[in-house]
Formats: structure tokens, sequence, C-alpha cells
């Protein structure tokens, strides 16, 4: 049987069913947070790796003419080499709702047996047979087609019509939906068949050893690429991926830290919560744990009964784990599908539960150890008469002083003004609870608010409206002139591009980026300069960087030379300066006449810019059909036509779980914060009951005493807000910064969202009279003899 | 269980303080409540500490049950000198040798009237746990009121309460009792029942020390102390000593 001190708390819990709960609400939401980004984030991390690795991803990708079978024999048995795959793909563009979009048909020799980045079969037929295509299973929603579907698709110039067979699943291309771009596969015999030539330039490479040291890969790359030269190939390029590395590792790991960071404060919240409730509820205990020590109670027993009910609060809310697991379990998948890959196992890595669990119990038992321990430290005397309280007593600090020569203020706000102030300890706690929740609410919302202004703030610096990639160099006045003579065309600007790579002093080309060149003088760019300068029209071979291809290279510096290999030439340029292009590739801009010089394409471009009289995008649609219809009898090929609207729409395309995930960041603040309020306001008048009544005997009106109560809880309410709108501007700026450099390699554009502000502001107002009203009335019901004799 | 054992001595002297003094911290200065008390009791005694209110009497008897501490001075209680002992030491010491009545009864709301007897032996790990219940049952058989056992307290009258403390402060069978205006909520026939049992308890032994102010206590109690600002102003037994601590009487 129990011994009647367990039955105490038994009872208590039963007598206190309001407060228990709250309590266990807070336990349990903060069970629940941290079980679900604990969880999503064990899954995601492991089967994200796992399921990249299972492909087997090339280490290195060297870009070379034609190659021949025992070549990649000799390149499979070399020691250092674990295994080589050659493959061929085709850039061309695919007809979907009347515009055209990226295409990429990759073509691989043996379907059957793909060894490097692997391919799975998912539905319909596989391999691709002869003269259909299969497509990435998430690219046939940007194909807009379904398997036994046809496509219209253009590579170089030739228009065809492909069946589409089936589906496959091929981890090594990005999600199509974020690229726009459609990925298909075919056999080399299909290719055959519709007369297109097909080269299989693609050497993939893995390593036989430290697969995951980038370095290593670059050095066996370097000895296998000068292998082939010495054996008569030409190596254009080699490509080193971050290895190991899934596309959109980036895009995980920062909404990864946003998921954590925020996870960590709510838990921080409900933890402040817990002790609130805690706190409260011992101070209505203070007389019964005096009694007990009256009796022979040792301290540590007492204590004991009360870290038991907090234990046993814990057991009660780790009812709601699974509800973490499963919301973690289900975000995993969700992310898993936006991101285009498996999840083969759902179960929560094992160091992942025993953290769930650790900070389940350890969490809200160390929230509740300072209210137990102060609970549980009076003396009996100080407990049994009313001597104690003295100290408390208000008019003893500076700021209660002032307070009381506030004037022409009604009465009972004055009254509610001095109550607020006088627990400190329940105010810093009831404050820290409201701040939090309105900091971490607002917060979500200037994050996401800075995230989109910072992608506003690129498009308000570019001021083209089209970009048009062509197949081919085109004269330079004459793409110019034609794009201008269009209908719904202003301004049209050629610009010089090409492939770049940097090498080092070992003469090692790193990964290649693209180079644009723009005149000098050029208009329609005018991105922010970090360092240095932008181009000048001098003949001086200077490059400027963007910051994400400066990010790739940390060690260089505005001023020095680099080894710059450029149209398969190599050269010395200078770096002159850093510009700052949110949510752009690595990229580097060279004058348009040290492009003609170096390329010697003088005269030359392949890519052209250009101005639209009309900026929506009805107008940019027909703008780019009008280009369309001017390029097509001129014989040269478009490769790609991107309007601002598009490439605009890839880039939202490319953050929108993480915006989405800060909007479901600020719902959840909004309800933990929500609770918060009303947890610390109840428990803020239930602990003053005795006061109540006292206030009654001396005849104080119910009307009254309600104006006070909630007056005091409005009060609360409104500066907690205030103290919110302080901090959240520094804290989310902080957060903004953090999140731009994993996420973009550059600190956002910071912004502000006031609706977040306005909102919080109502929720506040609202809850803190909901709050304090509420206990005010049951309160009230009570009678004078009821409420001083209140334990 | 008559007299009070310790190292098979029969202790005469129970209660024993000297030159105890306590003052108190305030924001007007030091406050000085009890000055250079020398007091002692015997085992058996029923002694009354009367005076007027502020006159230190609750002082006096929580310094006497450890609640608590002189400022200077010694306080030796049932062979015990309090004065180096830690509070959980106290509350140890407190749980064996004394039973503490207060004013208000103090019975905790959500223990029924027998839970609530078991608290202290269950506390002070008094005999084994399954025959607790039977003790508690016989003390509330003792103070009258067994046909309340498995009530709450809140259902009770005032002078059951007090019956279900005084139950209570015997659970684990303290040689002594302290009683700070046991009898202050009460009417005046409940009063009588509640002192009655004090009476008895006394002849089966206990030490009982009680503040009260109830009029006719010479007729019980052996022994008279009136307090006067925090000092001994009466110390005696009879009709007398009653006599001359009236005036102090509130
Ligand atoms: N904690 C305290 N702080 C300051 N003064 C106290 C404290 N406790 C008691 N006193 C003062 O000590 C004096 C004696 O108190 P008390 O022993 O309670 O008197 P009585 O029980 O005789 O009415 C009173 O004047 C009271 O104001
Ligand atoms: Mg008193």
């Amino acid at each position: 049987m129990l011994s009647p001190r367990w039955r105490k708390v038994f009872r208590d819990i039963q007598a206190n069913l309001g407060q228990v709960a709250l309590v266990v609400c807070a336990i349990a939401v903060g069970v629940v947070s941290v079980g679900w980004f604990t969880s999503s984030y064990g899954i995601l991390s492991r089967e994200l790796e796992a399921n990249y690795v299972a492909t087997n991803p090339a280490s290195a990708i060297l870009y070379l003419d034609d190659i021949s079978p025992d070549v990649i024999e000799s390149i499979q048995s070399r020691s250092d080499i674990l295994d080589a795959e050659v493959m061929g793909m085709l850039q061309g563009r695919i007809h979907v709702d009347g515009e055209w979009r990226t295409f990429q048909l990759y073509v691989r020799q043996d379907y059957e047996n793909t060894r490097i980045n692997q391919l799975v079969p998912e539905d319909g037929e596989f391999p691709p047979p002869l003269g259909e295509i299969l497509i990435e299973r998430a690219a046939l929603s940007v194909a807009d087609a379904d398997i036994g579907d046809e496509i219209q698709v253009q590579i170089e110039n030739q228009e065809y019509t492909l069946p589409v067979a089936g589906t496959l699943h091929d981890l090594g291309v990005p999600p199509a939906w974020q690229e726009n771009n459609v990925y298909a596969y075919a056999t080399p015999e299909t290719l055959t068949r519709l007369g297109i030539e097909i080269a299989f330039d693609e050497l993939r490479i893995t390593v036989a050893e430290n697969a995951g040291d980038e370095t290593h890969i670059r050095n066996v790359a370097l000895d296998v690429t000068d292998w082939l030269e010495s054996e008569g190939y030409t190596v254009f390029r080699v490509q080193v991926p971050p290895p190991l590395e899934h596309p959109n590792q980036n895009q995980m790991e920062s909404l990864m830290m946003l998921l954590s960071g925020f996870g960590s404060l709510v838990f921080v919240l409900t933890a402040i919560l817990v002790t609130n409730v805690m706190s409260a509820y011992l101070s209505k205990q203070v007389r019964q744990i005096a009694v007990m020590k009256a009796i022979g109670g040792r301290r540590g027993q007492i204590t004991g009964l009360y870290v038991g009910m907090v234990l046993l609060f814990c057991a009660l809310a780790a009812l709601a784990l699974p509800v973490g697991v499963i919301a973690g379990q289900e975000t995993a998948s969700f992310l898993a599908s936006m991101l285009n890959f498996n999840i083969e196992s759902e179960t929560i890595p094992a160091n992942i539960l025993l953290l769930q669990v650790a900070m389940g119990l350890l969490v809200p038992l160390l929230a509740a150890s300072y209210p137990i321990y102060r609970g549980t430290h009076v003396t009996v005397r100080e407990a049994l008469n009313d001597y104690g309280l003295s100290q408390n007593a208000f008019g003893a600090r500076w700021f209660d002083r002032q307070l009381s020569r506030v004037r022409g203020v009604q009465r009972p706000l004055l009254l509610s003004l001095r109550n607020t102030f006088r627990q400190r300890w329940r105010l810093i706690l009831t404050f820290s609870t409201l701040a939090i929740g309105g900091t971490l609410f607002m917060a979500a919302l200037n994050v996401r608010a800075s995230l989109l202004n910072s992608i506003d703030e690129r498009y308000e610096r570019q001021h083209y409206d089209i970009a048009i990639n062509f197949a081919d160099a085109y004269p330079a006045e004459q793409l110019e002139s034609i794009a201008i003579a269009t209908e719904g065309v202003v301004d049209a600007e050629a610009w010089g591009t090409g492939s770049g790579a940097i090498i080092d002093t070992n003469g090692t080309a790193g990964n290649t980026f693209i180079v644009l060149a723009p005149p000098a003088e050029t208009p329609l760019v005018d991105w922010e300069v970090l360092e240095g300068r932008w181009l000048s029209g001098d003949i001086e071979n200077g490059i400027v960087f963007n910051h994400a291809l400066l990010a790739e290279y940390p060690d260089l510096q505005v001023g020095d030379e680099i080894t710059l290999s450029l149209a398969d030439r190599t050269q010395s340029w200078r770096l002159v300066g850093i510009v700052r292009e949110t949510a752009a590739p690595p990229l580097a801009y060279i004058a348009y006449a040290d492009f003609e010089r170096a390329t010697s394409l003088t005269g030359q471009a392949q890519r052209l810019m250009v101005v639209t009289d009309e900026h929506d995008e009805q107008s940019l649609i027909a703008a780019k059909q009008n280009l369309e219809a001017s390029f097509d009898p001129t014989g040269m090929v478009m490769r790609s036509n991107l309007s601002s609207f598009d490439s605009r729409q890839i880039i939202e395309d490319h953050i929108v779980l993480i915006t989405s995930f800060l909007v479901m960041a600020a719902a959840l603040s909004l309800v933990v914060g929500g609770l918060g309020l009303m947890t610390t306001m109840g428990t803020n008048v239930l602990e003053r009951t005795r006061e109540i009544g006292v206030m009654r005997a001396i005849g104080a009106s119910n009307n009254a005493l309600t104006r006070i109560i909630v007056g005091e809880g409005v009060v609360i309410g409104l500066l907690s807000w205030l103290l919110a709108a302080v901090i959240v501007v520094p804290f989310s700026y902080i957060v903004a910064q953090q999140l731009g450099q994993s996420l973009l390699q550059t600190s956002l554009d910071f912004a502000v969202n006031p609706s977040g502000f306005v909102i919080w502001l109502g929720v506040v107002a609202v809850f803190s009279v909901i709050a304090s009203w509420l206990p005010a009335w049951s309160a009230n019901r009570l009678t004078v003899h009821d409420v001083l004799a209140y334990e | 269980m008559n007299t009070y054992i310790e190292n098979g001595v029969p202790r005469r002297q129970i209660i024993k303080l000297e030159g105890v003094q306590k003052a108190y911290e305030t924001s007007a200065g030091e406050f000085v409540a009890l000055r250079d008390i020398n007091l002692s009791i015997k085992t058996g005694e029923f002694a009354t500490v009367i005076g007027k209110s502020g006159s230190g009497k609750s002082t006096l008897l929580n310094i006497i049950a450890g609640i608590d501490r002189a400022t200077a001075g010694e306080v030796v209680v049932g062979g015990t000198s309090l004065n180096g002992l830690s509070e959980n030491q106290l509350a140890i010491w407190r749980g064996k040798t004394v039973g503490v009545i207060f004013q208000f009864f103090q019975l905790l709301p959500t223990l029924t009237v027998a839970e609530n007897v078991m608290l202290p032996m269950d506390f002070g790990r008094f005999l084994n746990g399954n025959k607790r219940k039977q003790r508690a049952l016989d003390l509330l058989e003792r103070v009258g009121i067994v046909g309340q056992a498995h009530k709450l307290p809140h259902t009770l009258s005032g002078g059951q309460q007090q019956r279900v403390a005084i139950a209570r402060a015997l659970a684990n069978d303290p040689p002594i009792l302290v009683a700070d205006e046991p009898t202050g909520n009460l009417d005046t026939h409940t009063a009588e029942v509640v002192l009655n049992l004090f009476s008895a308890l006394v002849n089966e032994g206990k030490t009982i020390l009680m503040v009260t102010h109830e009029r006719d206590i010479e007729t019980r109690s052996h022994r008279l102390i009136s307090l006067e600002d925090g000092r001994i102003l009466v110390d005696g037994a009879g009709q007398k000593e009653l006599k001359d601590a009236l005036p102090t009487l509130a």
C-alpha cells in the first residue's frame, strides 16, 4: 500500500488537475517539439546520406572526347580507382504548356548495370525501350506528362516527339521542380534510330579510398587526367562535387539549423512554463511543507515528494513522445519527397531516442528544481507566521516608489501596476515566457520576410527581363539588332560567356563555373560591390567574382593574380572585385573587351540580355514567344531563355521548404506562446486568491476586482509585447544572417514583417484578457471565508 | 512509556533553557523578542505560558520545538542540545521528541484523518508500515474521533480537527507536546474537551508546554509562566502566580 506521503502527492494532483494539466501540457509540448525536430533530423541526415551513398555517387567527373571501352578498362584496373563509367548527355528543350523548359537527355551504355550514380527503376518499363524514353520521377510533373504520354522536345534545333515509357529514380540530379528542368534517359540505340549523334564524353570515377577527401579525389582525378592525355585524349574539365554530399545538402542543413534552433527555443519556453507553474504550485503548498517539517519531515523526504511528482508529470508527458516522433517521421518523409530521395527506414536512431528521453526527463526536472528548492527551503517559522512576507513588501525598491508616485491614473489600474511589480520572480518568469513566445513568432516571420526581401533586392539590381542562351557564339551586333526589332523589346545587350576554372599552382583545374562577359559599363546589372570594384572599360584582364564563387576559394583576396582557364586557354587574371549576387550559382564577370581578346571570339556572343517595355508575367511570356519567332528563321539556335519571372520562380522553389517551415514555426510559437500566456496569467491570479479575499473583505466589488486583475494581465501582456518587439529585431537579424550564410553564402537583406508585430499584439491583448478574466471570475465566486481558508 | 528515559536514566529536567535570547533583524533594526530566558521543565509537567500578544510566547515555544533558533544561550530538550543541530537533524529529532500542535490545526487537506495521523510515522520511519494504520486508529480512538478516520479534514468541526492534530502529535509517541494556543479557535465547550485530553496525557507521563488564554487554566496546569516583553515575569505553580500574572493577560 502506498505510504501517506505519496498518497498526498496523488491526491494533490487530483485536487489541482487544472495546474497539473498545464504542467503536463507544457512538458508534453516540449517533448513533442524535441521529438519532432530531433526525429526528423535523425531520420533525414541518416537517410539522405545513406540514400545518396547507396547510389555510389561519382567522386569526380571528367569531360573529354568520346572514349573507347578499353580505356575505361584500364582506368578501372588502376589501384586508386574503384570504378569508372562513361555516359553522355544532350541538352535540349522541352515544350510544356506553350513554353520551353530545359531538357537534359542522359544516355547510359548499360541500364541494367549502372554502377556509378546508379539509376533505380520506378514505374513503367525499364530499361528504356527502343525509341522511347524514361523520365526522372520528380521531373514528371515538370514535363507535365504521364507514362504513356508523348513529349515534344528540341535537340540541336531539331524537334522530336518522344513516348514516355516509364520513370526511374536518379539521386544524382537535383530535384526537378526546383530547377524547372526535365531529366530524361534513353539508350544509345534510340539515339541512333532518331539520328542523333551522341558522344560518351563524361567519364565518372569513384576513388578506391578516402572517398570523403576532396583533395585526395582531386589528386586522383589529376593522375587519371595526365594518363588520359598521355594516351592522346583531351580532358576539357574536371568536376569534383562535394564528396558524398547530395546536391541539396545545404538546403537540408539550413533547414536543420532552423529546426534545431526553433526546437530548442520552444523547449526553453516550455521549461520556463514548467518553472512557472511549479513555483506557483509550491508557493501554494508552503504551509503544508512547513507542517510536514514540523511533524518531523526531513527536507530530503519532502523534496523527494515534489521531484517524484515532476517525474510523474514527465512520465505522463512522455506519452506524447510518439506524437513528436510521428510528426518527425511525417516531416522527414515530406522533405524526402520534396528533395526526391527515399526513406528506407523510419526508425529513430538510438542516440536520438536517448536524447529525447533525457531531455524530456532532465529538462523539466531542472526547470522544476529551483521552485522546488525554494519552496522546500522555507523554515517552518517563516511559512507559518506572516512575518516572512514582509521582505517582499511593496515600497522597498526604487521602482516601486516611482510607481507609487504615478498620478492621474485610475485607482484600480494603479493597484494593478503595483501588483504587477510586487512579485519579481513571478514577473520575470511571466515576462520571459511571453517575450520568448512573441520573439519566436515574430522572428520566424521576420526571417521569412528577409529571405523574400533578399530576392526582391536581387531583382532590383537586375535590369534585364529575359536572358537567352544560344547554342553557339553568333555575331553580337546581329543578335542585338534582331532582338531590338522584336515587338515588346526595348533594348538588348549581347554578353560573352564561357566556362572557366581556376588552375592552382600544381596546374590542377578546380571545378568549372560560368564566366559572364558583359560590356564593362553595362547598365543591366549593378550588383552590390562587397570589395574592390566592378569591371572597368580598360583592357586589364580584370575579373570580378560573385560571393558564391569566392566562398569556394576563401583564401583569395582582391588584388590576387589567378590563373584561369577559359575557352581552352589559360591566362593570368587579376581579381579586382567581389560582388554580392543573392541566390546565384558561383559566377565570375569579365569585361567584354577582355573576353574578346582572351577567347578570340571577337564580336561574338552566346548570351543575350533583353529589356522589355512591359514587365508583367504575361508580357514576358509574349516577348519570349516573339523572340523565338524572330530568331527561328535566322538559324541561330536558342538553348534556353529565362525570364526574370522564371528565374525568380526557380529561386523561390529552392527556398520554399525553408519559408514554409518558418510559417509553421511561427504557428507553433503562437500556440506555445499562447499556452504560456494562459498559464502564467492564470497562475498569477491563482496565487493571489488570498489577497483577493482580503480585498473583498474590505469591500471591493466583483467588478472592481475583475478590473484590477484583468488590468494587471493586460499590463503584463503589453509590456511583454514591447519587450519582445525590442528583442526580436536583433534576434531575427542574427538568425537571418546565419541562415543566409548557410543557405546562400551571403547575409540576407534584413526585413521586418510588420504584420507579425500586429498579430502578436492582438494575440497578447486577447489572451491576457481571457487568461486573467477566467481565474478572476472563478475567484469572484469564492466567499471571503473560502478564500481566507484557502491553502 | 510513563517516564522519559535516556541512557537508562530517568531525566528529571526534560526541557532546559539557559540565558536564551532571540533577536530578529527587521528593517527598523534589531528587535529582541526574548531576553535572558532561564527555564527548566520537568518530565511529566504541564506548563502553561501566558502573556500579552507580542510578549514572545510563540517565539519561546518555537525555540523549544526546534522550529526557530535562539540567537544566544543554550537549549537542551529531551537530552539533546539543539544549538548544534542542522535543519535536517532538527527535523529528525523533532519527529521523535516533540509533537507540535498549532492554533489553526494545520491538517493536510488532501489526506484523510487517519492518513494525517500516519504521516509523522511515515516520515520518522516509526513502526513497521503495516502497524502504522492500527496505531493511527488507536490514537484516534484515544482522542475520541475514530469514527471520522476516513474523512477529509475539512468535513470535521474545529474541535474535531484539533483532536486529529493531537493524535498526529502523538503519532511517534514523543515525550513532549508543544501547543501554541490550541484552543484559540475553539468554542468553550470544545476547548474543554481538548484541555481534558491534555490533562489525561499528562497523567500518562507526557510533558506539555502550552500557550493559552484560557481563564481557568490554573486548575489543570502544574505551572504558569508569564512573559512580558520577552522576559519571564512570573514562574510558579498555583493560584498566587496566576493572580500576579493576570494583569499581564490580554
Ligand atoms: N520573524 C520576525 N521578525 C520580526 N519580528 C518578529 C518575528 N517574529 C516575531 N517577531 C516579534 O517578536 C515579538 C514576539 O512575537 P511572538 O513570539 O509571536 O509573540 P506572541 O506569541 O507572544 O504573541 C513580537 O513583537 C513580534 O513582532
Ligand atoms: Mg503567538
